[in-house]
């Protein structure tokens, strides 16, 4: 019985956070992730370079302890990359177990974004990062680009 | 008006008896219309009775109490040994039917009448005890028994008392024949039987089983339920030997709850990380001779003791699994008329509990594979030159820091034509540039990929090797394939140990640390640039006359020349995996410490060279050489 | 949602329960820092659940239980209790008690107790 209580609640709070996201920014696009997949968010650790990984892997960081990979955001979007500043932060994400960074410029807030508010991705817009996206949304006279998580942070060799 | 009416203990007399009588009548009224308990509603009127018995054999009525004896001796038994009547509504229908005779009796006494003929109430009164002793054979032919064993939770205290609660709610369904240790009431030692062995109970109900493993269930502490159904004569003390022999049998094993060991698995990690902190401090001087420096080495001594201890205590032999593996080559054989001999090698290698479960899915699939799809049949074989038993090798060994476990059969191996072509069919690929020679097969890794003419029985669909590999990537593994056509196939899984201790040499190479597991170090020396001789492109360095290679680890890594910095010496360090050798060309050695070995995630692509990474105590992350692999070159 | 009463004679122990209980669902629906309130609160708020601490000032816990459960046979009432009162503890639950908890006691431990009965 206890377990249906307890199992009743972890439902209920997946349901609370179901249509919430976490916006952050990348030069002057928005984007959003659920936040089911945002662990924490830090400023930016002492990256440590790993060989032989895509160009947007930047490297390994020391997490309290816990070792985890981070991708550069922008480079993820084949964007050029840009210095570091004390407003970089890292998204700590988890997916299927596994916990991964994604450095971006800034976050911006959480919000909710109802799936009726979201839209698909007009033609022309952004090529090359289509399979990033589950579609568009607009948020305060802002575009936001929201995002498929898994996608965007596994690798594309991995689940093809 | 006769003497006796003229009694005052007359007049009590009736009057008490009538109320016990309008009491009686309340009681079964109540029952009738479901307003009231049926055990409470029998003690009650079983009082009613006995007082009445009582009175009324003082005043001499006998057929009273005679009757009232008699209903007396009904309601002891249906509350003593919780007898039921057949039939609830035929019950109190025959009670009510008793009430009306006793009022008409006191009704009769009071006005110095003839007291009834009893014969018809004898009657009815014959029948209920009838009805109950026909209910109770009823009921003791459907009865069973149950031996219950409960294994309480960590932490709650009490158990004693917490098994006492147990009995006694446990009483108001089925009957509790004993129950083992069963001094609970008095002894609070027995609790800790109970938290070791557990808390034994035999009972006897209707209930089915099912039905009596949720009697358990609403006890928040119970965290294991085993019932089992026995026969009438079965004693609870003489089962509980041969159940807890079945415990005890193999090797006095205590049951531990996992969480505690990893925490003392944890925390040692982080003793050794501190110890080396310690160890390196600036505040501590160190003589080479002094006493300081021997308890250091004393307490690394013991850490690395403590280290595998805790580690052991998660660790089982992989033969358990192995043999799994062998049946089920030998059933598929069998099934579909090949000739199979499985080889097995290490099975006394061990792996952490764990990973041990996680794997032996994947790894029966694996096996199945090479069965259903690698061995040819006798026909085919035959036509190849080869034997016609088919071979499968199961092997194990330790390397390093990981467990590598591979499965390789002497079959058809892999065609990568077809791989190819199922790629681009899927869209997996767009064209066959794409993918480079090495990388061919691991496209059998990705989801969907198994062809419909390759599922068969044993395959089946959607347990593909893509699962296989997420459940290795998923306990920090890795796994590989590779495979000859006519040759065979080799799957291969690493497995990072939870904990791995080594001693390491932390160098430095431009900047970055990595580690070297002290035992491939051979010798370190200094290298003059000279002695550095370049053929075709790849240095070699002499030492005492023999021609080592010399592996750039910067340039191997960061792409940045070693070489090239013009330096006039390096640091040489001589390693050796045990067949080959090598020398590591490196700008420092930084200084010699244990380092807790942890994985990389498994979402990185595989740096060969690499095996895994450490924490330093700066919070810096390092490299660990795997040297196996850099000298394979 | 269970309605609990709490009786205590400590009120950080109170505040406590209620704490914890409120976290995980239960509707704390009144608080009793001796007997007779408790009885008397119990007699008007016709809570779930009772958790009773088995030793206070002037009605000791184990005479509180019998008194609820003469009023009513079917309550359920459970024990607060700690290490060394074994004889107390023996006695609530053959008077009736439905299950106890020792303290210092698990979050957990409660929740799991309470949600069973």
């Amino acid at each position: 019985m206890q377990e249906e209580l307890l199992s009743s609640k972890v439902d209920e709070f997946e349901e609370a956070m179901k249509d919430m996201y976490l916006i952050f920014k990348v030069d002057d696009q928005f984007y959003g992730i659920e936040i089911k997949y945002v662990i924490e968010i830090i400023g930016l650790l002492p990256i440590t370079y790993v060989p032989n990984q895509e160009e947007y892997v930047k490297g390994i960081i020391n997490l309290r302890g816990k070792i985890i990979p981070v991708i550069d955001a922008r480079m993820r979007l084949s964007k050029p990359q840009k210095e570091y500043n004390e407003r970089t932060c890292v998204i700590v994400t988890s997916i299927d177990d596994f916990l991964a960074g994604i450095i971006v410029d800034h976050v911006s807030e959480v919000a909710v974004i109802n799936k009726d508010q979201i839209s698909s991705l007009p033609q022309t817009y952004e090529k090359i990062n289509e399979r990033f996206f589950r579609g568009v949304a607009s948020l305060n006279e802002r575009l936001i680009l929201i995002l498929d998580c898994e996608t965007f942070v596994k690798p594309d060799r991995i689940n093809l | 008006m006769n003497e006796a009416q003229k009694d005052p203990m007359f007049e009590i007399f009736i009057s008490e008896a009538k109320e016990i009588v309008s009491s009686l009548e309340r009681i079964f009224i109540e029952l009738k219309e479901g307003n009231r308990n049926f055990d409470v509603a029998v003690a009650e009127a079983l009082r009613f009775f006995h007082t009445l018995k009582g009175s009324s054999a003082m005043m001499g009525f006998d057929d009273i109490s005679k009757v009232c004896h008699r209903v007396e001796d009904i309601f002891v038994c249906m509350r003593d040994e919780g007898k039921l009547p057949t039939s609830l509504d035929t019950f109190i229908l025959d009670m009510l039917n008793l009430i009306d005779f006793l009022t008409i009796q006191i009704n009769r006494i009071e006005n110095s009448q003839q007291p009834q003929d009893a014969e018809n109430i004898e009657e009815v009164l014959e029948k209920v005890e009838m009805s109950l002793a026909e209910n109770d054979k009823m009921q003791a032919e459907n009865e069973k028994r149950y031996h219950i064993r409960l294994l309480f939770e960590e932490g709650w205290e009490m158990e004693n008392l917490r098994a006492f609660l147990i009995i006694q709610n446990l009483k108001q369904y089925v009957k509790v024949l004993e129950y083992l240790p069963s001094d609970i009431e008095s002894n609070m030692a027995s609790s800790e039987k109970i938290k070791k062995e557990g808390f034994f109970i035999s009972i006897e109900t209707l209930l089915k089983k099912e039905d009596v493993v949720k009697l358990f269930e609403s006890f928040a502490w119970v965290r294991d339920i085993k019932v089992e159904e026995v026969s009438e004569k079965a004693s609870l003390t003489k089962e509980i030997s041969s159940w807890q022999n079945a415990i005890h049998s193999t090797n006095k094993l205590i049951n531990v709850n996992i969480e505690k060991v990893d925490k003392l698995i944890d925390l040692i990690g982080e003793v050794v990380i501190t110890f080396s902190m310690i160890v390196q401090h600036q505040e501590i001087k160190t003589d080479e001779n002094s006493s300081f420096k021997n308890l250091t080495l004393q307490m690394s001594k013991l850490i690395r003791e403590l280290q595998e201890v805790a580690m052991s205590m998660r660790m089982l032999p992989l033969s358990s699994t192995f043999q799994r593996l062998k049946r089920t080559i030998i059933e598929m054989s069998a099934k579909l008329q090949k000739h199979v001999d499985v080889h097995i090698t290490g099975e006394e290698t061990e792996l952490d509990k764990v990973l041990i479960e996680h794997l032996t899915d994947p790894l029966i699939h694996i096996v199945r594979n090479a069965v259903d799809h690698g061995i040819e049949d006798k026909e085919e074989r035959l036509k190849k030159g080869k034997g016609t038993t088919g071979n499968v090798y199961i092997s194990a060994k330790n390397s390093g820091s990981e467990v590598v476990i591979s499965i390789e059969d002497d079959g058809r191996g892999l065609n990568k034509e077809k791989i190819l072509q199922r790629a681009l069919e899927r869209g997996l690929i767009t064209s066959p540039d794409d993918i480079g020679e090495d990388e061919i097969l691991e496209l059998i890794f990705q989801p969907g990929f198994s062809t419909k003419e390759e599922t068969t029985e044993y395959s089946g669909r959607g347990v593909g090797l893509d699962i296989v590999k997420n459940s290795v990537q998923k306990i920090g593994g890795r796994i590989f394939v590779e495979s000859e056509k006519d040759r065979g196939t080799r799957f291969t899984i690493r497995i990072p140990l939870t904990l791995a201790i080594i001693d390491g040499m932390l160098i430095d190479v431009d900047g970055n640390v990595f580690v070297v597991p002290l035992s491939s170090i051979v010798e370190t020396f200094k290298l003059e640039k000279q002695q550095i001789v370049l053929e075709n492109e790849t240095p070699f360095v002499y030492r005492r006359g023999i021609c080592f290679s010399v592996i750039d680890l910067n340039k191997m890594f960061y792409g940045k020349d070693m070489l090239a910095k013009g330096r006039p010496f390096y640091l040489g360090i001589l390693v050796t995996n045990g067949e080959k050798n090598g020398v590591l060309l490196v700008d420092n050695m930084i200084s010699q410490q244990q380092i807790v070995i942890k994985t990389l995630p498994a979402i990185l692509k595989q740096v060969r060279g690499i095996s895994g990474c450490t924490l330093l105590g700066s919070g810096n992350i390092a490299f660990i050489l795997d040297i196996g692999a850099l000298l394979e070159r | 949602m269970k309605k609990v009463l709490i009786v205590d004679d400590a009120a950080f122990v109170r505040y406590s329960l209620r704490q914890t209980l409120e976290k995980y669902g239960f509707e704390v629906v009144g608080e009793a820092c001796d007997g007779k309130s408790c009885i008397k609160l119990f007699q008007q708020l016709h809570p779930d659940i009772v958790t009773l601490d088995i030793t206070m000032p002037e009605m000791n816990g184990i005479e509180v239980l019998k008194k609820i459960m003469e009023i009513d046979k079917n309550a359920k009432v459970v024990m607060i209790t700690a290490l060394g009162q074994e004889e107390k503890v023996k006695e609530a639950v053959l008077n009736g008690a439905k299950g106890f908890i020792v303290k210092p006691y698990k979050e957990e431990h409660l929740v799991k107790v309470l949600a069973s009965l």
